[in-house]
């Protein structure tokens, strides 16, 4: 038979008469285990007995001269962090003995009642029990670590959105205690089949990319939901070198190209001598691969603006049906010279928005060049307009080949001429959907396309129906972030040139369309540009303190009062200025700042 | 026959704009500096000048200060090859002397419509 090594026993109790009691149980033990016995009268000199060797398990009389009662459980288990404690208890303290076990002791005895072996079953049972209990806690803490230092957040939420358990990342990720957290409902949208990046509006204004992944899980016998948070503003800063990289690129790329165009186009002309027409047609293919190239760079620098948050926006209202119009009648010659019936499908009243109407006819003019480049002969690509619960849909429908499924989610992606097989002699840039993608979604809308293999393709593109208002909100959020993230600030000027100096001036359409034109040509490098009816405009300076803020209301005004014949005094009210973050600090507060100064 | 004096630092880019001035008529003085463009102005004063604002050796302020303190009958007007616009260059104080701004890069083709405009000579 194996022997035991022999456990150390540690007894707590002051009154000698119940040690010798102890002492003489151990005596009677026979089953060939076997107990080295330490005695101590007091907790601290138990303790200091525990410290000079090391002991298995503690046997502890609650009423001792340092300590009387329950409580000497509690005060033993601080000295005796790591050992199993059994609770000697005298009849009249039986009543306590399930109270002792929760609160930690491994098992009571009753003194008088107890046998020798029924003291040791306890003794080993107790001690194995502690050692089981342990690991676990070991475990536990190890588990507990990896979770708290993990850098991407954890949390569990029931269904109704309500949090259980959220680890450290994710309260550095909300900005929010572990407490509050538990307490609010979660404030994302979760789908336990894929991988959703997504942007959280923390509390403090900050907006958080975040990539979300859930999965099924039970929490207390409850379906529920892990998800697993990522904070990509890391990632997003490496996106933003790389996208000045880019564009520091596209800049040194578009100079020597200007060059190379240039010279050709010199040669060409004959402003360096005569030149036959062999030699014409050479150069003509250069010159024509060199405009090839600069397409390329300028919707490489497109792509990268969007991309950066630093695309320009010039906003009027704009009535959507023309939009729709005016694209179908540019391209009806392009579409004649194919063979390809071009035909609009219109609502009966007119929708109108305020947005980037160059941009959106952009996105418009690449979809129906798509269209007509994969439209079979005598085919037919139709643009359509409708609203669509409180929206504006276009779609351009064309009778081309398809799109394979597998290809319909790269379709937006940058470089990703993978949907459909190109017919010969059909050069794209690569970036014309994922350009069309980024300004619908600067508009806050959405494009998507329907598609089958052999059944041609529907694109589709959602436009919010913006007023004025909406649009400008959407243009100062996006402000605000941009500044926040780069921390800087920003200045938006209001100019109200029809209101304040033209009430009733004769020519007062010339003078407004002259003034646009002169914010559009000498403020051309700012940043956005609203137009919410003629001569009134609201303008974006980006990357400007109040100061400078300043210095461009005198320039407009001065620019503003020579259109109007105004002396300096007079033109001196013409613009408002609200400067972020002097005197707003997020949308909601700009717009009411606006409409007071605009009162003033 | 008017002169127009082109300031620029890139060499070729000053190659192609002179030659492009050159052929419809225009007698060209090119300089890469500064300092050339001033001693240029002041041993024969322009009819127009068309700097390049982003000269290695002088700000754009004092070569256009320096240009204005030539003595001589009127004003000759400037152009800005530049890719800043009409505020930015007043951010800088420079706008009240430049005539036209021409973007950056850009064609010598509409440098020759500016430079035909503001001295009101074409081909002779």
């Amino acid at each position: 038979m194996e022997t035991e090594p022999a456990l150390n026993v540690l007894v707590v109790e002051d009154s000698p008469y119940d040690a010798k009691i102890i002492q003489e149980l151990f005596r009677d033990i026979k089953n060939g285990a076997s107990f080295n016995l330490a005695f101590a009268e007091t907790l601290q000199k138990g303790a200091a007995a525990a410290r000079e060797a090391p002991r298995d398990v503690v046997l502890l009389d609650l009423n001792l001269p340092d300590s009387y009662g329950p409580e000497t459980l509690g005060r033993a288990e601080a000295l005796f962090p790591d050992l199993p404690v059994i609770v000697m208890t005298g009849f009249y303290e039986e009543h306590l003995g399930l109270d002792l076990i929760k609160k930690g002791a491994q098992d009571y005895l009753v003194k008088g009642k107890i046998t020798g072996d029924w003291l040791a079953y306890s003794i080993k049972y107790s001690v194995e029990r502690a050692r089981i209990e342990r690991k676990l806690r070991q475990r536990e803490e190890h588990l507990e670590d990896i979770l708290e230092k993990s850098p991407d957040g954890v949390m569990v939420a029931r269904k109704d959105g309500r949090v259980l358990f959220a680890n450290h990342a994710a309260e550095l990720i909300f900005a929010r205690k572990r407490e509050d957290l538990l307490k609010h409902p979660l404030p994302l949208e979760a789908d336990p089949d894929k991988t959703l990046e997504t942007e959280l509006r923390r509390l403090d204004g900050r907006k958080i990319p975040l990539e979300v992944r859930a999965v099924e899980t039970v929490w207390d016998s409850e379906p529920c939901r892990l998800l697993l948070l990522r904070d990509l503003t890391p990632v997003r800063a490496l996106q933003r070198n790389r996208d000045e990289f880019i564009s520091m690129i596209s800049h040194e790329l578009r100079s020597p190209l200007s060059v190379v165009k240039e010279s050709m186009d010199l040669v060409l002309d004959g402003s360096v001598g005569e030149v036959n027409d062999r030699q014409k047609e050479i150069l003509r293919i250069g010159i024509e691969n060199s405009a090839r190239l600069n397409r390329l760079i300028d919707a490489l620098l497109d792509i990268t603006k969007i991309e950066a948050g630093v695309m320009p926006m010039d906003i009027a209202k704009a009535d959507l049906g023309l939009l729709v119009e005016e694209t179908v009648r540019d391209y009806s010659r392009l579409a004649g010279e194919r063979s390809v019936r071009l035909a609009k499908d219109l609502p009966k009243s007119p929708l109108f928005s305020y947005c980037d109407t160059e941009k959106v006819r952009e996105v418009l003019i690449n979809l129906v060049s798509n269209a007509l480049k994969f439209s079979p002969r005598d085919g037919t690509v139709t643009v359509s307009l409708r609203p669509w619960e409180g929206e504006a849909l276009f779609c351009v429908e064309d009778q081309g080949p398809g799109i394979e499924p597998d290809d319909i989610p790269k379709l937006f992606s940058k470089f990703a001429q993978v949907g459909r097989r190109r017919p010969p002699g059909v050069k794209g840039t690569g970036l014309g959907l994922a350009i069309c993608k980024g300004i619908v979604e600067l508009h806050g809308g959405r494009v998507w396309v329907e598609s089958q293999p052999g059944a041609g393709s529907k694109f589709f593109v959602l436009l919010p129906v913006l007023p004025f208002e909406a649009a400008l909100k959407a243009l100062v959020r996006r402000e605000i972030e941009l500044a926040l993230a780069r921390s800087y600030k920003f200045c938006v000027i209001d100019v109200n040139f029809a209101g304040r100096a033209l009430p009733g001036a004769p020519r007062a359409a010339e003078l407004c369309a002259r003034a646009e034109a002169f914010l559009k040509s000498d403020m051309r490098n700012a940043h956005a540009l609203l137009k919410r009816e003629e001569g009134d405009f609201t303008l974006v300076i980006s990357n400007s303190d109040p100061r400078e803020g300043c210095r461009a209301c005198t320039f407009i005004e001065k620019g503003l009062g020579d259109i109007a014949g105004l002396g300096q005094g007079a033109a001196s009210g013409l613009t408002r200025l609200l400067s972020f973050p002097a005197d707003f600090k997020d949308e909601e507060t700009f717009i009411r700042r606006l409409a007071s100064a605009r009162e003033a | 026959m008017a002169l127009v004096l082109l300031a620029e630092d890139d060499a070729q880019r000053l190659l192609l704009g002179g030659t492009r001035l050159e052929a419809a008529g225009f007698e060209v003085v090119a300089v890469q500096t500064g300092a050339a463009a001033l001693a240029a102005a002041r041993a024969r004063r322009p009819d127009l000048a068309a700097l390049d604002l982003a000269l290695s050796d002088m700000p754009p302020g004092d070569l256009i200060a320096g240009l204005r303190a030539i003595p001589g009958p009127g004003r000759f007007p400037i152009i800005a090859l530049t890719s800043l616009d009409a505020f930015e260059l007043h951010r800088k104080s420079l706008s009240s002397e430049i005539a036209e701004f021409l973007p950056q890069p850009c064609g010598t083709q509409a440098l020759l419509e500016l430079a035909t405009k503001l001295t009101g000579k074409a081909r002779p």
